[in-house]
């Protein structure tokens, strides 16, 4: 049921149905106020507040919401996501985000977009930009409460992370390097064997594997990855860039080339290679209005060739998943389907362990499917790029994973989808 | 893990630190489906092992089991699940069971069991399990499944016997009829301008009644499976048409309204509803409707697998493919056929996502056990939802196969399985 709001002279709020109690406090995001209640079932699906309301709970007419009833009554949904340091270059970006918003109909209260400074963290009070579907221009730039939920999509510092996740229901609240997490996945997922750089450690992986890559403990977007091969009588190096490898005859020499401090060691597993591209899978994992984790797209990647990784962007492409393993591969649909459902089952237990140590909804897993099908868990992006499932010109692949991040939000603060 | 079987007695080897996790008292309940025992616990170094006779009385077979301990005095070896799949053994048949086999797609541990009605006898039955290392179901006397799907209709009595083995851990629990649909989903306010108004056939007056509302209407056996006897009926001056689809043909059947008791020829008082005829979209000028597949997943959670249109043949009353209909995956159908944008692509599979999901809690709140249904959906131009009905009789799985769809036929298989799974206490959560 959804309702307008509308604001009057009286002291009390005027309900179009009955409740236990003659006084109840009401909640719009991180405000409340104690108000007296009566009740005319005329009213229908219209509520009507004191004036005094509006300014105090911060509430936008003209849009309709929900209200669950319970010790108070709590008007919403009031979702918040954090997309932008600036609010400035936010304002100029407004129409990126247009898709969080299809599936507002379905919910109705208010969603909306903000950046880092418009927190006011004295006031408890957020400066963005709502989504009114009533108004042509889309968006409205206006205060609002601290919202029940918020959905961060950019880096915040300690305190600020705090602060919200004191004051709200806040996703993507934890931020975890390679290191911790592959501490955190070790014992229960395959993943390939990594430890931190320094000769005694790289020594004992080359002579493990032979093969390693080098990766900065937080990095992103596949930028500082080595690959080192240890053959008889030398190493080789090759950067991601690199055309070919640069041999060395110890690994002193090797090690002295390049300033590998805060990289990691990882056992370079063998993907399985198309016309010599290294391929790997990334993963969509989200959480939506069943409020469990599930899987919500494929995406294979294929890298450059001869290269050293998946990096598809590029001289690499990508594929749908069947495209890839049925179609490309040969594989049958039998083998594919199981492939698929192991892929599933690994991430949803990297998911699991995520949320042990913060608040996740949405995830874009690497995987890499080895040439006897085996699947390793490699990283997990917290701020993975909604946008990749655009390479394969799927729409609704995109629309889907913004939805889903939406339904979320409504579910997680209590309120409905219809 | 196998579960080794040694030349022993009454006993159970376990690895000292499964039983210090679990506290373990010295001897506990085994549980291998409906079979139980009590053995004393021993201590082994190596992998879990049972004694031959403990092995023989609880039917372990030499597959790979996972485990549950409870309350530090009962371990389950599972999951132990069933499909009740004909009324007598003599009808799974080799090829049959070639066919079950697709349930099998992702197994990976315990016993995935096959049987019949006529073979159950209290806790253990004869039938067939699926043996992973020959890829196929070995017939074997076998436990009673902790869950069962079931594939036939049941009596009253026959319910009642397996109720009383596995309590509500079968599902389908009912096979509703179409005005028992009607019924039950349109006491929910939300639902009921979703559902077309329908009535149980007694007479012609109810009919005049209902096309004199409605205009267009349809009369369908309650009981009725792929669209066979599904009439469209309008008025005309002075008669009434009723349209239909018969050995592969479109026919049209004229009756006069003075001649009212023609209509029982066609349309039997009892086993017959009618249906509001709603003005739903078409594709050039052929019907078309959503088949929307939902089961529940292992951690019982209701899932839209995904949604086949059934496009009718030319000038057809009827959607399905076995009247000769064609199936479509239902984002490129609406996206390369109807021409319909993304974006409205995507917002109508929310919509019909959202409404099936609330379908099915709502007959979870009734009370029913569902696992897997066939929910038929149709759209009018504004894109309004409506429940066409719902198959709940083993719907069809192939649906997918026709839309070229392998793995959603998969999916589909390898969830019902799950939901067995959960329902044997080996789910998420």
């Amino acid at each position: 049921m959804i309702y307008r709001i509308e604001f009057n002279e009286d002291r009390y709020a005027l309900l179009p149905f009955k409740i236990d109690s003659i006084e109840k406090n009401i909640y719009f995001g991180s405000k409340n106020v104690k108000v007296k209640l009566r009740w005319d079932e005329k009213l229908k699906n219209k509520i009507i507040f004191p004036k005094s309301l509006k300014e105090e709970l911060l509430i936008k007419e003209k849009l309709l919401y929900q209200i669950i009833i319970g010790d108070s009554i709590k008007i919403g949904p009031l979702i918040g996501i954090l997309v932008d340091k600036r609010t400035e270059t936010l304002k100029d970006n407004l129409d990126d985000y247009i898709s969080y918003f299809l599936l507002y109909s379905r919910f109705h209260g208010v969603v909306f977009l903000f950046a880092l400074d418009g927190i006011d963290f004295k006031k408890g009070t957020v400066t963005g930009f709502y989504f009114n579907p009533f108004s042509d221009n889309n968006f409205i730039y206006d205060t609002l409460p601290l919202p029940y939920f918020v959905f961060r999509r950019i880096g915040l510092n300690e305190n600020q992370r705090k602060y919200l996740l004191n004051n709200t229901l806040l996703y993507n609240s934890y931020y975890f390097d390679k290191w911790e997490f592959y501490n955190l996945i070790k014992d229960k997922v395959n993943t390939p064997e990594t430890k931190m750089y320094n000769k005694e450690n790289l020594q004992f992986m080359l002579n493990q594997y032979k093969e390693v890559f080098l990766k900065k403990q937080n990095g992103s977007m596949g930028i500082d990855i080595y690959k080192i091969i240890k053959s008889q009588e030398e190493y080789m190096l090759k950067g991601k860039f690199d055309k070919s490898y640069s041999a060395y005859k110890s690994l002193d020499d090797l090690m002295k080339t390049l300033n590998f401090k805060n990289y990691l060691i990882q056992r370079a597993v063998k993907p399985i290679k198309d016309e010599n591209r290294c391929s790997d899978i990334r993963v969509v994992m989200q959480k939506d209005d069943t409020l469990k984790w599930k899987l919500t797209y494929m995406i294979v990647c294929l890298g450059k060739r001869d290269g050293i990784c998946s990096n598809y962007q590029r001289f690499g492409y990508t594929l749908k998943f069947e495209e890839f393993f049925a179609d490309k591969l040969g594989l049958g649909y039998d083998k594919v389907f199981r492939i698929k459902k192991a892929i599933e089952e690994e991430c949803k237990k990297v998911c699991n362990l995520m949320d042990t140590i913060g608040n996740f909804c949405d995830v874009g897993i690497d995987v890499i499917v080895d040439e006897d099908y085996n699947i390793w868990i490699i990283e997990a992006n917290k701020r993975h790029d909604h946008r990749m499932v655009l390479s394969l010109n799927d729409k609704i692949g995109y629309y889907q994973i913004k939805g889903n991040l939406i339904k979320f939000g409504v579910k997680k603060s209590g309120f409905e989808l219809f | 893990m196998k579960l080794k079987i040694i030349q022993d007695k009454g006993c159970i080897y376990l690895p000292e630190e499964i039983q210090e996790k679990y506290n373990l008292n010295k001897e506990i309940k085994i549980c291998h489906g409906k079979l139980t025992s009590r053995a004393i616990i021993k201590s082994t170094k190596e992998e879990l092992a049972i004694s031959q006779d403990l092995a023989d009385l609880l039917k372990i077979k030499e597959v790979d089991y996972d485990f549950k301990i409870i309350n530090s005095e009962m371990i389950i070896l599972g999951p132990v699940v069933g499909i009740l799949a004909k009324r007598n053994f003599s009808a799974l048949t080799l090829k049959f069971l070639s066919r079950m086999e697709r349930f099998a797609i992702n197994y990976t541990k315990g016993l995935l069991i096959v049987f019949s009605l006529d073979k159950i006898k209290d806790s253990s039955v004869r039938g067939y399990y699926f043996n992973p290392e020959k890829s196929k179901f070995e017939e074997a006397e076998l436990p009673f499944p902790l869950s069962v799907y079931r594939r036939i209709g049941l009596s009253l009595f026959e319910k009642n016997m397996l109720q009383y083995i596995i309590g509500k851990s079968y599902f389908n629990s009912h096979f509703l009829n179409k005005y028992e649909v009607y019924k039950l989903l349109s006491q929910f306010e939300d639902l009921k301008a979703h559902i077309p108004y329908t009535i149980l056939y007694k007479n012609p007056s109810d009919l005049f009644e209902m096309i004199d509302k409605f205009k267009i209407i349809y009369a369908k056996p309650i009981l009725g499976l792929q669209g066979r006897k599904v009439y469209k009926i309008s008025k005309e001056e002075g008669y009434i048409k009723l349209r239909f689809r018969e050995e592969g043909l479109n026919k049209t059947a004229i009756i006069n309204i003075h001649q009212a008791d023609v209509i029982d020829e066609y349309i039997k008082s009892g086993n017959f509803i009618l249906q509001q005829g709603i003005d739903l979209i078409e594709y050039e000028g052929r019907s078309l409707d959503l088949r929307c597949i939902m089961t529940k997943d292992r951690s019982n959670t209701w899932i839209l697998n995904g949604i086949v249109v059934r496009l009718a043949p030319q000038g057809s009353v009827v959607t399905n493919v076995s009247s000769g209909g064609e199936a479509y995956m239902f984002e490129d159908f609406f996206i390369n056929n109807m021409g319909f944008l993304d974006v409205y692509t995507f917002l109508l599979k929310e919509k019909i996502d959202i409404f099936c999901r609330r379908i099915c809690d709502c007959l979870d709140n009734l009370g029913y056990n569902m696992g897997y249904l066939g929910i038929d959906i149709g759209v009018d131009k504004y894109h309004n939802v409506f429940l066409i009905e719902i198959n709940s009789r083993d719907p069809d799985a192939t649906i997918a196969l026709d839309a070229q769809n392998t793995l959603l036929y998969y999916d589909t298989k390898a969830n019902i399985v799950d939901y067995l799974n959960y329902l044997s206490g080996f789910g998420d959560g």
